[in-house]
């Protein structure tokens, strides 16, 4: 098999490190802001599958 | 949970956990994949429980209620079309809106290379990046709300995704409430957990349809085989995520296109197999089991088959012989089906017993066995065979 089934993380659509460009300053715990943040995106991704292969 | 039903779910489930674990129990355990029959025996036409999922819940909750099974799926039709017009998708015919209220709802998948879902000449955007294709190019073509970046947006885009999230929850909840309710009011398991396809079925059903994928094998293989490589991280992540995190049951697979009729043992060999067995293999590390629902004929996929380890899939024999099924796989996986849907459509009592009594002293003797019908039953199944298939369950399969 090649590299390619490995090139992306399933969970993310919008990385964090995108995300947080918005903030001029996480204040506080930035972990927990990052967080949800990836839960979230988590979520539509699997969304997205739930659409293809179930629905 | 009253006692009773505490104790006999525990003892379903064990027997259930053995059998696909191709291990000898108590008695085969009766699994039935029954979908648009739940609805029929409760009362309900198609479309009740295509459309309505509170129905075609209820219907599976009456069903294990009144029969002595083992296991069973929490819903077996498996498209809320209440779910799916939620969010425009143009791919489903409807019962009682497309179709007569009594028809299954049917998949019309993509006919032309205009009507695809994927286009030949987007391989490159899909390898690139699976998720961004589904948001940005397959789905605004396959609802009619949803809007592709670039173009206006509408009222109607920003509600049919706000909705997809939103039924999806629902949706969710109410299956987490009815496993709860099989367990709590019927004893009843749950028979899979988890959403799996094979990375060849997801490109051929959902993205360039038969007649797509059929060209593309021969005009840019190499492409399908990077397309498929592509799919399946996706597939082993979304399986594993949807899996039954206590791993007592199976992540259900439906098979496709691998059967006998569509393509040629080279064309499986090539582009079916390997990342099917890649994922299996990647899964049954993680501790699941996948249940490799074969739909059709399979017989020639056996001995690509025999490669996985041990245990590691549960087979749904369909239209092979399940005699043969048992001998060739039967040392290294658990089977299950046995009846055939036309005999419970068209049969009498008399032929479900003999068959269920033929297929147990078979199969079933050793364990490693689960009693089903061919196929999902769906609503032509008549009720006295199916009743006679669950009570010459009990009677022959005391092992």
């Amino acid at each position: 098999m090649t590299e390619e089934k490995n090139k992306y993380n399933p969970a993310v659509l919008i990385p964090w490190e995108k995300k947080k460009k918005e903030y001029n300053e996480v204040k506080g715990d930035e972990q927990i802001v990052k967080k949800w943040w990836e839960e979230f995106d988590k979520q539509a991704a699997l969304f997205l599958w739930f659409m293809v292969e179930d629905m | 949970m009253a006692q009773d039903k505490e104790k006999l779910y525990k003892e379903r489930m064990e027997r259930f956990y053995a059998a696909n674990h191709n291990e000898k129990t108590d008695m085969v355990p009766i699994r039935p994949f029954a979908a648009e029959f739940a609805g029929e025996y409760a009362g309900y036409n198609t479309q009740d429980v295509t459309h309505d999922v509170d129905k075609g819940l209820e219907a599976v909750i009456k069903m294990c209620k009144d029969f002595d099974i083992d296991a069973a799926v929490a819903n077996m039709v498996y498209v809320w079309t209440g779910l799916t017009e939620s969010y425009g998708t143009k791919y489903y015919g409807v019962p009682g809106v497309d179709l007569d209220v009594n028809e299954s709802f049917q998949y019309r998948e993509p006919r032309t290379e205009e009507g695809a879902w994927m286009k030949a000449d987007e391989y490159d955007r899909f390898i690139e990046n699976p998720n961004e294709f589904i948001l940005n190019v397959w789905a605004p073509r396959m609802s009619k709300y949803f809007v592709a970046p670039g173009e206006t947006n509408t009222m109607e885009n920003n509600i049919a995704w706000l909705k997809a999230g939103i039924s999806k929850m629902v949706y969710l909840n109410k299956l987490i409430a009815q496993v709860g309710r099989m367990k709590s009011e019927c004893g009843t398991v749950s028979a899979i957990c988890g959403i799996m396809k094979a990375p060849f079925d997801v490109l051929a059903d959902k993205f360039r349809g038969f007649r797509g994928i059929s060209n593309d094998i021969h005009r840019q293989p190499g492409k399908v085989l990077k397309a498929t490589e592509a799919v399946a991280n996706y597939m082993k992540w979304n399986a594993l995520q949807t899996a039954d995190p206590t791993k007592m049951v199976p992540i259900g697979l439906w098979l496709h296109r691998g059967a006998i009729g569509f393509f040629s043992e080279e064309v499986n060999k090539k582009f079916f197999w390997p990342t099917l067995r890649e994922i299996t293999e990647e899964i049954h590390r993680e501790g699941h089991q996948i249940m490799y629902y074969a739909e059709g004929k399979w017989e020639r996929n056996w001995k690509y088959f025999l490669e996985l380890p041990e245990k590691s899939i549960v087979y749904h024999c369909d239209k092979d012989d399940i005699f043969e099924a048992h001998r060739v796989l039967g040392k290294k996986f658990a089977i299950s089906g046995g009846v055939p849907n036309d005999m419970l459509a068209y049969g009498k009592p008399e032929d479900i017993k003999k068959r269920v009594k033929e297929v147990i002293e078979t199969v079933g003797r050793e364990g490693g066995f689960i009693l089903d019908a061919e196929a999902i039953m769906q609503q032509d199944t008549r009720v006295e065979n199916f009743r006679a298939m669950v009570e010459a369950g009990r009677e022959y399969g005391v092992l």
